[in-house]
């Protein structure tokens, strides 16, 4: 058995993988802030993405599925305020998400690590 | 990779707001810029628009400056007989710049830069932390 392909450690990769995608996509929000029509997007909740592709068909190779690239990102659609000119991209909600993403990046990467440490204490090596 | 990507993107962001905050200095700087003879048009304020468009190497929607253009609108004249542009009236004409209005346009390319350097520096840290897992 590989431990890092199940468990908690391959849940918190790819809670890693679905953060930094989040990211981007709340980056190109942000960036365009001020891009007249623009509508802001957001991924679709992790939770959801993961019960998905449990639900389906067992994944035999690293190489298939996997959530899809960017498969995921849809437009926002609880829209918080839109200026005169389209634009839907509210700046207190988009920092809320950053700060929320990196709270949640930090929690997801020491897990990992913690894990990872376990393992190394019961081959007998330190840290 | 995405966290590369969204480090990407926030300095787009960062430089299309450097460029209003260059066209806003433009305008300010010319204020009182009227014609030389008579009936020379004066300084015309000028605007940026942005647009949310594929970069090709990136292979994502970023944001770039779509056009620079000029502001449309009537000249505020002055009553100013000695001065060369003057008609024959004694008016010039004087450019369609509105410090108050350049002011707040600055303020909220400020407000932006400043939004989009706080993603940044957050995407960076996410990237840091993930190096140091590496370790």
């Amino acid at each position: 058995m590989d431990p890092t392909r199940t468990g908690p450690i391959a849940l918190a990769e790819r809670r890693l993988h679905w953060l930094d995608q989040r990211q981007r996509v709340l980056a190109q929000n942000m960036a365009n802030l001020d891009t007249p029509g623009y509508r802001p997007s957001d991924l679709r909740p992790f939770a959801e993405t993961l019960a998905r592709t449990q639900s389906g068909m067992a994944r035999t190779n690293a190489a298939h599925g996997g959530g899809g690239q960017g498969g995921d990102v849809r437009l926002d659609r609880q829209l918080v305020e839109r200026t005169p000119d389209g634009n839907g991209v509210s700046l207190e909600d988009q920092a809320m998400k950053v700060a929320d993403t990196d709270t949640a990046h930090t929690l997801a990467i020491s897990l990992h690590r913690r894990f990872l440490t376990m393992f190394r204490t019961a081959l007998g090596r330190q840290g | 990779m995405d966290i590369e990507s969204a480090l990407r993107i926030s300095a787009a962001g960062m430089n299309v707001q450097g460029t209003r905050l260059r066209v806003v200095a433009e305008n300010l700087a010319n204020r009182d810029s009227t014609g030389q003879s008579p009936g020379a048009d004066p300084y015309r304020r000028r605007t940026v628009t942005f647009s949310n468009r594929l970069d090709r190497e990136l292979g994502q929607n970023t944001v770039r400056v779509s056009r620079v253009g000029t502001a449309q609108g009537e000249f505020p004249l002055r009553f100013d007989p000695s001065h060369p542009a003057a008609n024959a009236q004694g008016y010039v004409r004087t450019p369609n710049v509105d410090s108050l209005v350049e002011t707040m346009d600055m303020r909220e390319a400020q407000r932006s830069y400043s939004a989009n350097l706080g993603v940044l520096e957050a995407s960076r840290a996410m990237l840091t932390r993930t190096i140091e897992a590496l370790r």
